[in-house]
């Protein structure tokens, strides 16, 4: 006997079924998500990885613990010259032997995206799909493949090997639309620990005879939000930080910084008078991090982010300056 | 550096190389720090997938690494050091390792070589990379039409190692906005490794 209705009916049931099914997926790969941004800062580790982008290929240590409540990691380049990047709370120091200069900035407390609210999965359906991929092994552990694919191209996807057992983040590739990978991180051996002694957070260099940089004094917000303006942001993006800040180098430069994001990816936006010279005017990339500078009214802009060059080329060709003093 | 060097490299670190190659590598080794900066870097990958480097914090490391900072050239020593202190070793003992190193590195995917392939859509038109005598680095885009929308303009792929051929001044200057955007970047809610790592990662070429 054959009912009529029979094949809608399947068909159906498959559709609700399949929906089902990558509707859990994505509450799944929430789930992981949130374990695994918990797990990184709350955990005493130290491992070693790999990190690779575009001709550069690198292998790194990272130590991290939770010391009286402040979170503290020291990540260290075992290849080339030993650039180090450290972080004690709210304070990161980058020693870069290289430039023989040291970088200390302050981390954004009051970041929009501040990495300790767990990312907002639903906030990112619009221009991001989620998933699990399934099992994996990175570094003779056993992972859980969680993907986070762009929508379009304007940004860029994570393949992501989560731990089953600790939730750390054991393996990430960044992934453009078309699937291609253009950065990548792979731990070869993780260790959680118990305990973790100071020494192991220490810097190598002493710094003696480095040039050192320093963001003496905290962002000021802007008051005139209009003065410069992106009139074509790449969809999901949304202005989130509008602020002064002063040169590393020169506490009397005045930068003025506007933080575009769409939830996950996100692209600064630096605005300020030309130092001597030409500057930057164009693309450039390295990695995952792509940049563009033009001159406008006669302020070096440079536009850089996360992001593909695509992006950041469209933000800083359509970024445009009311004409006004930009002194507010 | 061309791929026949690269298999003489992997076959170095291997123990496989040819003793007629030897004398000729050697001299490459010597005249291009490219060369020998790659095989400083097989050879700690090599270790790496071992798990043979010391643990961290042990004070041979770090006396090892400060000692090299103190004296420059700072890359010269590590990679004579490299050279001389590994590279001679007996290459038996190496093989295993080196050829699960080499094989690791050789089969785990790279990055596309052109990974904005597809964001073409709306670059500039030719980029000529020109040195300014000021010393600075300007990227030309004097073919872009002014008034022409950005998705209607002629495609390009930008050179992903544009950012290492830029002036030193103008790198370092660059260097100073990524390190900022990375403490809002987006990426950290994933832990700050990966923008830690892209810092790191970065080091100026001569």
């Amino acid at each position: 006997m054959r009912f009529p209705g029979c094949r809608w009916l399947t068909f159906t049931t498959l559709l609700l079924a399949t929906t089902g099914a990558i509707a859990a997926s994505g509450k799944d790969a929430q789930t992981w998500l949130e374990r695994m941004s918990r797990a990184v800062r709350s955990l005493n580790y130290e491992g070693i990885f790999v990190y690779r982008d575009q001709g550069n290929l690198e292998s790194m240590r990272l130590v991290h613990r939770v010391h009286d409540g402040v979170e503290q990691e020291r990540l260290l380049a075992l290849t080339g010259s030993p650039r180090e990047v450290i972080r004690n709370g709210e304070r990161v120091t980058c020693i870069l032997p290289g430039d023989r200069s040291v970088l200390v900035d302050w981390r954004q407390s009051a970041n929009p995206l501040s990495d300790v609210v767990p990312m907002d999965v639903d906030a990112l359906r619009d221009t991001y799909r989620f998933g699990v991929l399934g099992d994996g092994r990175v570094a003779g552990r056993s992972a859980m493949r969680v993907a986070i694919e762009p929508r379009d191209r304007y940004r860029y996807g994570y393949h992501l090997w989560i731990d089953t057992d600790s939730h750390l983040l054991l393996r990430a590739e960044l992934v453009d639309a078309g699937g291609r990978t253009v950065e990548q991180l792979m731990f070869t051996h993780l260790e959680l620990r118990d305990h973790i002694p100071d020494k192991m957070l220490q810097r190598t260099v002493n710094g003696e005879g480095y040039s050192w940089y320093r963001h003496e004094t905290p962002p000021e917000p802007v008051k005139d939000r209009s003065a410069w303006q992106v009139t074509q942001l790449p969809p999901g993006f949304s202005l989130k930080v509008s602020e002064w800040r002063t040169g590393a180098d020169d506490q009397d430069r005045r930068i003025r910084h506007q933080l575009y994001s769409d939830g996950l990816a996100s692209v600064s936006v630096y605005i300020e008078t030309p130092k001597a010279g030409d500057g930057f005017v164009g693309l450039s990339s390295m990695g995952a991090v792509s940049a563009f500078g033009r001159m406008v009214d006669g302020y070096q802009t440079v536009v850089i982010g996360e992001v593909p060059a695509h992006t950041v080329e469209v933000i800083g060709r359509t970024l445009q300056h009311d004409g006004s003093q930009d002194h507010d | 550096m061309n791929e026949v060097l690269h298999e003489q490299l992997s076959a170095l670190v291997d123990g496989e190389i040819e003793s007629g190659e030897l004398p000729l590598l050697t001299r490459q080794l010597a005249q291009s720090r490219e060369f020998s900066d790659q095989l400083d870097r097989y050879f700690v990958i090599r270790d790496v997938l071992k798990r043979d480097l010391p643990p961290c914090g042990r004070v041979d490391l770090a006396e090892r690494v400060s000692a090299a900072v103190d004296a420059e050239p700072v890359y010269h020593r590590r990679r004579r050091r490299s050279w001389s202190g590994q590279a001679l070793r007996p290459a038996a003992g190496l093989a295993i390792a080196a050829s699960v190193a080499v094989v690791a590195v050789s089969l785990w995917p790279g990055p596309a070589s052109t990974p904005q392939g597809e964001t073409a859509q709306t670059a500039t038109g030719n980029v000529a990379v020109m040195p300014v005598r000021t010393g600075a680095m300007r990227v030309s885009t004097d073919s872009v039409a002014a008034g022409t929308p950005v998705d209607e303009q002629r495609p390009q792929s930008p050179s992903a190692d544009q950012w290492e051929r830029l002036d030193p001044n103008v790198q370092h200057w660059l260097n100073g906005y990524m390190i900022d955007h990375s403490e809002h970047a987006g990426s950290a809610q994933l832990g700050g490794v990966i923008n830690y790592a892209r810092i790191a990662s970065h080091e100026p070429k001569e």
